[in-house]
């Protein structure tokens, strides 16, 4: 009976005519702030509402921040789990995916330090990206090249060219987000760039994909 | 207009190289959030005790790690009898009439027929990615426990456990033709991003540009075992935008000649109108209420790709009633929601906003959060579109709605 009325709940409505008119939505975790209510209330469905929510965005932003998706899945599940024990700190609702997403950066920068440390004591990761689909070859390998650049990079500018180039924020939203202060970030993302454009001049599958035509300027 | 810079160009290409999408094991993996999550009650005198072990075992732990990575170190490979060792990205093609092995060191192998071409573009301590560039290969990889192997060919991934294949990959047409010997695989390509499974001893073959009346067509006169029902038409259509594929041939699986012209069969024979056909006269509700969710969706899918919306309605909101669950149930919503665009923009937003609520990391997620953006505007709700607007930048950045979104956004 709790599937049938379920099922009836997200059906729509049909008028007179039999065309579907209104569309009774689930209660539930409908907002960011009911979520954060019921995480703050420790619910259980709460959490898994926050997952749903965030999940898949926080997993790819780390890996598109990490160039890999080896244990990302565990990164993914700390952030989650210090975002449950820290929800008190989140006073807005609004600033919710915002303070998840600064957890994740906060993991991704010290996974960074730890792989830097890694590669220092000869333990080399082995690359490990994951293939869009539909699958295009040429990009596959100028993002390969372009993570083996930006492996090359200080964490910190690494993060500020992924979160203003990849991730599209504002200056002063990726600043907040790396909790440093606007000039700061800045100063991170200019070198960031003048690093990339350097190596990427070095580097044949770079430079031809990156000083090509550009379709926007046509 | 300026060109870009070419951080810039490096942040695009890997913003649309890995968008997000769903997330691999989301199920298990949310499970296991809730479980950490809700058991967690750490106190502060826990946590000093924690973090003073863990300084304690740090020195260990780096020569535990060193002596762990060493007994997993990414797989090697070796090109051809000689046994010489291979290069990541160097291309890989045999000479002359004979087949070119390349032997992995976890006992996988994979034989380039004559005019075949592969790289190995990448290496970890699971697996490797080959990326097959024109040709036929005989793949055979080692079954092991989390084994991850990629076989690329032009917009097709083959995501493999342990299983034996041949893989034909025909570069003008992107036409991907698989041969199973045993095991298992999984393909992602377009038009079927969620992926299509094929097992056994099954034959599954795609051609993304070939002319309709080309393909499908069975590619070995072998007997093949029938796919069972419910893999042929979920795969091909259950989770791919409704019309991007309708002048794409679908997927072609061999399966046993019909005995008896049921939809089913008729619906894996590309039949469509004469299945639609039979299915009515067989009656809908007797048919509906046999069905599985994926026949659901092949039947929905043919009476769209036939114009027979009303139909494809009945079905798809037959298919929410009975499998309110499942995942086909929030890509019923989607296509709900693009078939009443014209007729009725109210409840395609409606639909929509199901969508993104049941599948909120689905495939479908940033199309439906884009749609209804645009319908919101339509039909003059220009605060709520402003909103929806705010919301997929937040969200795609630079998704395909990025452009018309910054126009809606601004005040």
């Amino acid at each position: 009976m709790a599937v049938t009325q379920a099922a009836a709940a997200k059906r729509p409505e049909r008028d007179a005519t039999g065309v579907e008119a209104v569309v009774r939505l689930p209660v539930g975790f409908a907002d960011d702030a009911s979520v954060l209510a019921g995480l703050r209330e420790r619910r259980p469905a709460a959490v898994a509402a926050l997952y749903d929510r965030f999940g898949a965005h926080v997993y790819w932003v780390l890996v598109r921040t990490l160039g890999t998706d080896r244990d990302v899945e565990d990164l993914v599940q700390e952030t989650f789990i210090t975002v449950v024990d820290r929800c008190d700190q989140v006073l807005d609702p609004s600033m919710l995916r915002s303070y998840i997403v600064s957890v994740a950066i906060r993991l991704a920068r010290n996974e960074m330090r730890k792989r830097v440390f890694r590669r220092w004591i000869g333990l080399q990761d082995a690359p490990s990206l994951p293939e869009a689909a539909p699958h295009d070859a040429a990009a596959a390998e100028a993002l390969r090249h372009t993570y083996r650049t930006l492996d090359r990079m200080n964490p910190d500018c690494r993060i500020a060219f992924v979160l203003r180039h990849v991730e599209g924020y504002g200056l002063a939203e990726a600043a907040a987000l790396c909790g440093c202060s606007l000039a700061t970030f800045k100063r991170r993302l200019r070198r960031a760039d003048e690093h990339f454009e350097r190596m990427a001049e070095r580097d044949p599958v770079l430079r031809e994909r990156m000083h090509g035509k550009d379709e926007d300027a046509r | 207009m300026k060109p870009r810079a070419p951080a810039e160009r490096a942040g695009a290409l890997i913003a649309e190289q890995l968008a997000d999408r769903v997330m691999p094991g989301q199920v298990d993996q949310r499970h296991r959030l809730v479980e950490a999550a809700i058991g967690r009650k750490r106190s502060s005198r826990l946590r000093v005790s924690l973090g003073a072990a863990a300084v304690a075992i740090a020195v260990a732990g780096v020569f535990f790690a060193w002596s762990r990575q060493r007994a997993q170190d990414p797989v090697t490979f070796y090109v051809g009898e000689s046994a010489q060792h291979g290069q990541l990205d160097e291309r890989i093609a045999p000479g002359g009439e004979a087949s070119l092995p390349i032997r992995f060191s976890d006992g996988s192998s994979l034989d380039l027929d004559p005019g075949a071409r592969a790289r190995v573009t990448g290496v970890t301590e699971r697996g490797a990615v080959v990326l097959l560039e024109a040709g036929k290969a005989r793949v055979d990889i080692n079954p092991r426990e989390n084994a991850q192997w990629k076989v690329l060919a032009g917009p097709y991934v083959v995501h493999v456990h342990g299983t034996s294949f041949d893989v034909r990959y025909e570069e003008p047409r992107d036409r991907l033709r698989i041969r199973m010997l045993s095991g298992a695989i999984q393909v992602f390509g377009p038009g079927f991003d969620a992926g299509v499974r094929v097992e056994g001893t099954e034959q599954w073959e795609h051609c993304s540009r070939c002319e309709k009346e080309e393909s499908p067509q069975p590619t070995t006169p072998e007997p093949v075992p029938t796919l069972p029902d419910a893999h042929a038409p979920s795969s091909a259509h259950a989770h791919g935008p409704v019309d991007r594929n309708l002048s794409v041939p679908a997927l072609s699986l061999s399966a046993a000649p019909a005995v008896t012209a049921d939809w089913r069969t008729l619906l894996r024979e590309g039949k469509r109108a004469e299945a639609l056909r039979v299915a009515e006269q067989a009656g809908l509700d007797s048919v509906l209420a046999s069905a599985t969710a994926d026949e659901h969706m092949a039947l929905a899918d043919a009476g769209r790709f036939e114009d027979n919306t009303r139909l494809a309605n009945v079905v798809l909101s037959s298919l929410r009633s009975r499998f309110p669950a499942s995942p086909q149930a929030a890509s019923a919503a989607f296509l709900l929601g693009r078939m009443s665009e014209s007729s009725s923009p109210d409840t395609a937003i409606s639909w929509y906003t199901v969508y993104a609520r049941e599948a909120p990391a689905g495939p479908l997620v940033a199309e439906a959060m884009g749609r209804r953006m645009i319908l919101l505007e339509r039909v003059g709700n220009s605060k709520a579109a402003q909103q929806a607007a705010s919301q997929y930048l937040r969200r795609y950045p630079t998704g395909p709605y990025a452009g018309v979104a910054r126009r809606v956004a601004q005040p």
